[in-house]
């Protein structure tokens, strides 16, 4: 069994007077969520619709599973886009059954594992509606179905989250960590990293047509880590600051109440476990935790270096 | 091409099956049935009073006499005479205390004058009326003439020509030169009526066409499907199952309209069988005489199944033709007010092709004609126009040929302009860029 799902190698796409992607490389490890982050117009869609053949690139090769990607792979591929919609006029169940089967599902096949998801989300009842006739947020979840329904190996999300409410929204969370369990590789899409990240397990960084970040979450994490550490204590502070003085340096400090709100930077070498234990010694700890980036600084962090080089 | 398959049937399903479908299906031929049988109802009971006639006769001649022969020979005509004044101004005085509708004054002299004779009347006549009339004076007054000149009017008779001339086309054969019968005005018929009925189709369904196209478009859906199918057979699935609401529709039209016609002709037949023995009716008889036995008698069984032939080729060519151009504008432009700038270049050729229709049924083998039934954005209706008055095989081919290579090349352009066109959003497109399109990889 093949280690990666997806490899696209030195992918490049010009439309008139601009170009969408750069010379981008990516590796897609199979059962993992992959996250595409980067801002809007960085080219992730392009990206997305070229791994799903809307459109070709000018220059590069992409492989499914070490085959070079062609059109018979587009049903283990199942892509909810950005821009999604349906059929206002049809009906939901026939909607599905549409789709299902354009994607190659025999008729039999789709209509037995619709109506178990449709089991799944309680929506057996809007089978013979119009699409029209759902909300929004049902009408999303019809799209999820649609996408979901031919159980691709791999499931591409554009702006996943966009349009859902907050019950919704985990309801579906909840369905693609199920479907990673299962054995899917999923493909998340967004411009909203705080959205995702916790989700994913891999992230590629892409802004103006470049990627210029990619790897496995925590690396990334850890690679950007900055040694700094916000903690609340009640103690004597001016014990405390000699205390640390040789370890660390105090980056901000304010009383609230009787409480000490400190963040502090470790110096080189010094590990976590040792500042802990200077400040145990002088004061009651409340809370002690590293702080690490987020997605959105290491990626603003990364932007700016790239400006200065 | 299983999945072209999915998306004819789903094109054509939701179509056949929307209540608006169904209702223009039913009420189509019903309207059109609703129409001929008032036509009909009001020759027919419009006709239902009777006219008399006060005729007030001062001339020697006598007249009147022909005139009460008139009485006796139609017994059954709404136009009655009657005599009773021998003054214009009494039978005008009591003219509406009486029953008649009108005075006929016939002067001194009507033979030398006609024109002295009037018709002064309190109830308008119909126009059925005032033909039968003036058809039965000039007879009179041409007797009349034939006596003062001591002919009878037997001579007459034979000396009037009508000359209808008769056309045979030469043709040549393997067994030599052929001669057959050529019916121009009836072929003016069938021509027109065959270019008019491929435009009405093509402009009809292409615009629906380019309304399916721009609903997906705004419906967001098209992003979802182009991930399942080629942006190219979802085009051509579109325009395959228009196509196939549009001939259905046609049919049960056709079959309706055949039914309930003739249901209705079989109600009213009797009473417009008396009148046109009655001599009322005779105009509209005369129009409505192309029945469909002369038609057949037109061409020979050969020819007119050749004639159908062509006919659906021209009519699914020029079809797919257009319509492809209609699905490659309905991808390019967001909204409906977007749509006149780019609809009139597609639209243009088509309105221009049924207006030279005309020029061509005068001289079907001229310049125009033949110059527009090998371009192919006018072929399918010029040619169609043409073919009944025959057409040279190697014309037919050429052109056959042309419209071929056209729809290949107007369906490779527009699928070129859809697959970019359907992703584009939020964009006022230029004809520059539809042309920088067309060069996109993928």
């Amino acid at each position: 069994m093949p280690e990666n799902i997806l490899r696209v190698e030195n992918i490049s796409k010009r439309f008139a007077g601009h170009t969408a992607l750069n010379n981008v490389s990516l590796t897609f490890p199979k059962g993992k969520i992959f996250g595409i982050l980067g801002p809007n117009g960085a080219g992730k869609t392009t990206l997305i619709r070229i791994i799903n053949q809307i459109i070709a690139p000018d220059e590069g090769k992409l492989y499914f599973q070490d085959q070079l990607l062609s059109p018979s792979h587009i049903s283990s591929i199942g892509y909810l886009p950005e821009e999604r919609g349906l059929y206002k006029k049809m009906k939901v169940g026939e909607q599905v059954l549409y789709l299902a089967r354009l994607k190659g599902l025999s008729l039999s096949d789709a209509k037995q594992k619709s109506r178990q998801w449709f089991a799944r989300f309680e929506m057996e009842h809007w089978w013979n509606k119009k699409i029209e006739e759902l909300s929004k947020g049902m009408q999303q979840k019809v799209q999820f179905i649609a996408t979901v329904l031919h159980e691709p190996e791999l499931l591409i999300f554009d702006e996943p989250f966009s349009g859902f409410d907050p019950v919704n929204a985990e309801q579906i969370k909840q369905e693609i960590l199920r479907l990673k369990a299962d054995g899917a590789t999923i493909i998340f899409s967004t411009h909203r990293m705080e959205s995702v990240e916790e989700l994913c397990d891999q992230i590629a960084l892409i802004h103006q047509s470049r990627k210029v970040l990619d790897g496995s979450v925590r690396a990334i994490k850890k690679e950007y880590r900055t040694g700094e550490y916000e903690c609340r204590i009640a103690g004597d502070l001016s014990t405390i600051r000699t205390a640390l003085d040789k370890d660390a340096t105090i980056l901000n400090i304010h009383k609230e109440q009787d409480e000490t709100i400190m963040t502090i930077r470790a110096d080189d070498g010094i590990s976590s476990n040792k500042i802990l234990y200077a400040l145990i010694q002088h004061a009651e700890v409340h809370y002690f935790s590293e702080k690490t980036p987020s997605m959105h600084d290491i990626f603003i962090q990364q932007v700016t270096q790239e400006k200065h080089e | 091409m299983n999945k072209i398959w999915l998306v004819i049937q789903r094109e054509y399903l939701t179509r056949v099956r929307k209540r608006s479908f169904i209702i223009m299906t039913i009420l189509g031929p019903i309207l059109i049935a609703l129409v001929y049988g008032a036509l009909i109802f009001i020759a027919v009971s419009e006709e239902e009073k009777e006219h008399v006639v006060m005729v007030v006769d001062t001339s020697p001649v006598k007249l009147s006499e022909g005139l009460k022969d008139f009485n006796r020979r139609r017994p059954n005509s709404k136009l009655r005479f009657e005599w009773k004044y021998d003054d214009y101004f009494q039978a005008r005085d009591s003219i509406f205390n009486e029953t008649y509708s009108s005075i006929l004054f016939i002067p001194r002299d009507p033979v030398a004058h006609p024109k002295g004779m009037y018709l002064a009347f309190k109830d308008r006549p119909s126009m059925s009326i005032k033909n039968a009339l003036e058809t039965e004076l000039e007879k009179l007054i041409e007797e009349q003439k034939l006596l003062h000149y001591n002919l009878s009017p037997d001579i007459f008779d034979s000396v009037r020509v009508k000359i209808d001339l008769f056309e045979k086309r030469i043709r040549e054969s393997q067994h030599g030169l052929q001669e057959e019968a050529d019916y121009a005005e009836q072929k003016f018929f069938v021509a027109f009526g065959a270019g008019m009925m491929i435009y009405i189709f093509i402009l009809l369904y292409g615009i629906q066409v380019l309304r399916g196209v721009m609903e997906e478009k705004s419906n967001r859906i098209v992003e979802v499907m182009v991930s399942s199918v080629k942006p190219f057979q979802l085009m051509m699935g579109k325009i395959i199952g228009i196509a196939m609401v549009g001939l259905t529709q046609f049919l049960i039209w056709v079959i309706f309209s055949g039914i309930v016609v003739s249901i209705i002709g079989m109600a009213f037949a009797p009473s417009l069988l008396e009148q046109v023995e009655a001599g009322t009716l005779q105009t509209q008889a005369e129009i409505g005489g192309l029945d469909v036995s002369t038609m057949l008698n037109i061409f020979n069984v050969t020819d007119f199944s050749i004639m159908i032939g062509l006919f659906i080729f021209y009519f699914i060519g020029g079809y797919l033709l257009y319509s492809s151009l209609f699905a490659a504008v309905g991808s390019a432009i967001d909204n409906e007010s977007d749509s006149q700038q780019f609809m009139m270049p597609v639209t243009l050729p088509l309105i221009f092709s049924i207006a030279i229709a005309q020029f061509v049924l005068k001289s079907p083998d001229g310049m125009i004609a033949k110059i527009c039934s090998f371009i192919p954005l006018t072929s399918p209706i010029v040619m169609m126009v043409r073919i009944p008055f025959g057409v040279a095989i190697w014309e037919i081919i050429l052109s056959a040929f042309l419209l071929v290579l056209g729809f290949v090349f107007t369906t490779w352009v527009a699928g070129r302009i859809y697959r970019i066109g359907m992703l584009m959003y939020g964009k006022k497109i230029t004809y520059r860029e539809l042309w920088k399109w067309l060069f996109y990889k993928g």
